[in-house]
């Protein structure tokens, strides 16, 4: 199993109040799964999500990536588990506007620690945006720049992909096509986590977790 | 380091414009506080040397400058039978130095008795000098300590001089090249910038003959310069009646009392300078950490977005740090720069203000201090909450 969690909780507090957002979650996610997390807004999808990608620590429980303990990392080893272990596909491309697309795709690579040749333009080529790597990222329609996303996701050759509704501002048409792309990674090896309000994005998935009010409901 | 290198250019790129004017802003801010230290050393310079004065029963005169030339302070003592303990005077000469005319200024005995100037190198007149040589104390660059000199005497005949001790180029001697009056009484009129080249005793013979190249400068047409007195006495009373004699022939001032007015004025002004800072900087620290932090936030989504790829909050942290030291180095360069101007600078300061690097260093680190804070504080804030969250709330 490469994703373990156990008895995760994880509590914010907003105005002095106390809010747990995740109340002892259990989770195991195998290699090469392609796992959809469903739920209402402020479910706990996104904190799930922020966990499983190392951008944000449980209060309890116990955490193990690849069979090591994260909660047990610093923050210098976390970093560098987000860099080379995790892709990332954000609702809104998380892309920096100014940017060409081949920075923007190489970006992960400027903090990375490797010393291996990264092939930008091949996997921008698999992508369908080679043609648009000196482009600025701000002026890319809404496809083109999830495309860059995933582009960047990739350059790093990740284990593990986390999507956060990643066709969540795009057209149907759109959506499809980075649907498919993203289960073509998976076919590829990529172990892949989506959150999703989607349920057509959510049948493509082999499994389905719905979260309410910070518990597993039903897989 | 190469991933915060990058996205520290990129970071300065998007800001461009943002930058120039803040480049703009520290290199006037950078400027006008150096102008305020300057005025702040300016007084405490002052200050120090008239700490240097033995101001027991000391009368400071300063004949009229319209007074015959024959006029002699020796004949008002006799003639009035004042008990004077001693006259102090400073004496301004021409003298050739090494084939060039240049201006000295002579103290005698009780002068140099009761004046002990702050050296930056060497010594004072009163430590042992070698008899052979006439001792030299140099106020400007051009002459170093231990430089020999040949003087010529009016007669031709050569002297050796050595440089036994220099004085800070931004220093102040005593001057006694200004009058001071009863309604006005500070020591500000006997402490002035150096106006010759060299501080020398000039009660000796020898002196005395080279003071005679003076009459060579009047022969030249230039006006006698009027130089102030001091005059030491033993009782209120002999105090009192020099006092009221040479009132008649100048401005005469209880030096005491000179000093005691001008630390009173030295702490008014450095109230009204320190508070005038105090507010500059206040404001400065405002917009400037202002500009800056608006720019840290519109970076705020670049940072998140380098968060998930992989940096971590310190390499955030050393980023922004990176980012605000380019602008205030670019910044403070400019100002440098500007300063190199002779049009910028005589516009800028005036001579009561001490210019030194020590006014830059001030000012950087002042800067730099602007620039830690608002890094930090981004980086306090950055930690808070949920990056994710905040992000797309787009805070």
């Amino acid at each position: 199993m490469s994703i373990q969690l156990k008895n995760i909780k994880k509590s914010f507090v907003n105005n002095k109040a106390k809010n747990t957002v995740l109340n002892k979650i259990s989770l195991d996610i195998n290699d090469n799964e392609l796992v959809a997390i469903m739920g209402r807004s402020g479910a706990g999808k996104s904190t799930l999500l922020n966990i499983i990608g190392c951008l944000d620590n449980s209060d309890e429980g116990e955490y193990l990536l690849d069979g090591k303990n994260i909660n047990e990392m610093s923050n210098s080893e976390l970093s560098t588990i987000r860099n080379e272990k995790f892709g990332f596909i954000m609702q809104d491309f998380a892309l920096i506007e100014d940017e060409t697309v081949k920075h923007n795709i190489m970006l992960p690579t400027y903090f990375s620690k490797n010393k291996k040749k990264y092939d930008c333009e091949k996997i921008a080529k698999t992508l369908g945006i080679k043609k648009l790597l000196d482009t600025k990222a701000s002026l890319l329609s809404g496809g083109e720049k999830q495309r860059t996303a995933i582009a960047r996701a990739l350059i790093n050759d990740p284990k593990y992909i986390i999507a956060d509704e990643p066709t969540g501002a795009l057209d149907s048409k759109n959506a499809e096509l980075i649907m498919d792309t993203i289960i073509e990674l998976n076919k590829l090896g990529k172990t892949i986590i989506i959150v999703t309000h989607d349920e057509n994005v959510a049948k493509k998935c082999q499994r389905i977790i719905y979260i309410s009010d910070g518990n597993l409901k039903a897989e | 380091m190469k991933g915060i290198l990058i996205c520290t250019a990129d970071l300065i790129k998007k800001h461009f414009k943002h930058s120039i004017v803040l480049i703009i802003q520290i290199a006037v801010t950078v400027m006008i506080f150096v102008g305020f230290i300057g005025k702040v050393q300016y007084i405490r310079s002052t200050k120090d040397v008239a700490n240097t004065f033995n101001k027991d029963n000391v009368i400071y005169y300063y004949p009229f400058t319209f007074l015959d030339s024959e006029f002699k302070t020796e004949d008002v003592i006799k003639q009035n039978n004042l008990n004077v303990k001693s006259v102090g005077e400073a004496d301004y000469m021409m003298i050739n130095c090494d084939d060039q005319l240049l201006p000295i200024v002579g103290y005698n005995d009780t002068l140099l008795e009761y004046a002990n100037l702050e050296i930056a190198s060497g010594k004072w007149f009163n430590d042992s000098v070698d008899k052979n040589v006439i001792p030299l104390i140099s106020t400007t660059d051009q002459y170093k300590l231990n430089d020999h000199i040949t003087i010529k005497d009016r007669a031709g005949e050569s002297h050796d001089a050595v440089v036994i001790g220099t004085i800070d180029k931004d220093g102040y001697v005593l001057g006694f090249n200004r009058s001071a009056s009863k309604s006005i009484i500070s020591a500000e009129f006997f402490v002035s910038k150096p106006y010759s080249y060299f501080i020398a005793p000039y009660n000796s013979e020898i002196y005395s003959s080279l003071s005679e190249q003076y009459d060579m400068f009047v022969e030249m047409g230039m006006p006698k310069m009027t130089l102030g007195k001091i005059i030491t006495y033993d009782s209120k009373e002999d105090a009192e009646a020099i006092e009221k004699e040479f009132d008649k022939y100048g401005s005469v001032a209880d030096i005491k009392l000179m000093i005691t007015n001008y630390k009173k004025d030295i702490k008014f002004n450095i109230l009204i300078n320190g508070i005038i800072l105090a507010v500059f900087a206040i404001l400065t620290a405002t917009g400037i950490g202002g500009i800056n932090g608006l720019q840290s936030r519109l970076d705020r989504r670049n940072y998140i977005v380098y968060y998930i790829l992989g940096m971590n909050q310190k390499q955030c942290a050393l980023t922004e740090l990176l980012r605000s030291l380019f602008v205030v180095a670019l910044g403070f360069i400019t100002a440098v720069i500007l300063y190199t101007f002779e049009s910028v600078r005589n516009f800028l300061y005036s001579s009561e203000m001490i210019i030194s690097p020590l006014n830059f260093i001030l000012a950087l680190v002042f800067l730099l201090l602007i620039c830690c804070f608002v890094s930090m504080k981004y980086v306090i804030d950055l930690g808070k909450g949920s990056l994710i969250e905040r992000y797309k709330n787009q805070d």
